[in-house]
């Protein structure tokens, strides 16, 4: 009975991912900072301007982890809340509230740091942040049961080691790999959403009455 | 009467219920949902989810609001802090009664 009632209270949490837009909206984000990425190998910044650029680049991975949920809120009640429901999730209490943020911030000083500094070994970049994916992919999937997320860990730690071992320069394997997460992730969350949206009934007009 | 049995006969029968404990379990887990919401996952028709919301209301335990969405009326529900420490003392005593009861 116990675990019955676990399993209960995960459903909330699995409803988050039911629709695919999160994952769709997260590609998209990914795409743009591939895209980020790519314009930098296009555009030769060096001196102080490289080293605003790259911390521009920071602000901007920040930024985008930071905001990527009030993007997908507000794709969800264009699409989802009007069909099946809306949900207000609890608020991380104590330590947690900082977690979102720390991760960022992990991730940006990562990505930053590691085609910042020279002397750092350009493709290991690609490889700790597809480790960083793959373990925020695979604490998701543990702890809402979402299969599909699991495939996406490897998928995450896979790119990262190709891309990592490829011989491409620093930017252009950034571009490579979050280009190609983007993807992946992109195509996940719309064959998730075309079955929603085939799966679900058309908002009724009335709401609920 | 065996320990367990004991136990049993003392769970809170507001939330003992199975459909009023299947929307007191997804409120928990979550600050609000709406009716919508809680139609599709509990399975209930909508008299029979607004009866056992109005239940719960009574006993303290939801809150129910009614509003809109745009133009669409919405109603939003959510557990109280006495409808959570209801619910956490509920299934203290769930395992304890579970833990109990004869083989």
């Amino acid at each position: 009975m116990g675990s019955d009632l676990d399993r209960l209270m995960q459903r909330p949490y699995r409803y988050w991912y039911e629709d695919g837009i999160a994952e769709l909206v997260t590609g998209i984000l990914l795409s743009l900072l591939a895209l980020f990425y790519y314009l930098d190998t296009r555009l030769v910044m060096s001196g102080p301007l490289g080293i605003a650029g790259h911390l521009v680049l920071v602000a901007f991975i920040v930024g985008l982890f930071i905001s990527s949920r009030w993007w997908i809120n507000k794709v969800k009640q264009w699409i989802t809340y009007p069909r099946t429901g809306y949900v207000a999730y609890r608020r991380p209490q104590g330590w947690q509230r900082w977690r979102r943020l720390l991760l960022a911030m992990l991730v940006g000083a990562m990505v930053g740091g590691a085609t910042a500094l020279a002397s750092l070994p350009v493709y290991w970049s690609p490889v700790l942040v597809g480790l960083a994916f793959s373990g925020t992919f695979l604490y998701q999937a543990w702890r809402v049961g979402v299969l599909r997320l699991y495939t996406l860990a490897l998928v995450a730690l896979g790119a990262g080691i190709v891309v990592g071992i490829s011989g491409l320069t620093a930017m252009m394997a950034n571009a490579a790999f979050f280009g190609f997460l983007g993807l992946c992730l992109g195509i996940s969350g719309g064959v998730t959403l075309a079955r929603y949206l085939h799966s679900t009934p058309a908002p009724d007009p009335a709401g609920e009455e | 009467m065996a320990e367990g049995l004991r136990e049993v006969t003392t769970l809170d029968r507001v939330i003992h219920e199975p459909a009023r404990l299947v929307i007191v379990t997804l409120l928990y887990a979550v600050e609000s949902a709406d009716f919508v919401y809680l139609l599709r996952e509990t399975g209930l028709t909508k008299g029979n989810l607004s009866s056992h919301l109005v239940k719960l209301e009574e006993a303290g335990y939801v809150a129910i609001e009614k509003g809109y969405r745009g133009k669409i009326p919405q109603t939003t529900c959510r557990l109280t802090e006495a409808g959570r420490e209801a619910f956490r003392l509920y299934r203290e005593q769930l395992k304890r009664a579970v833990a109990r009861l004869p083989e």
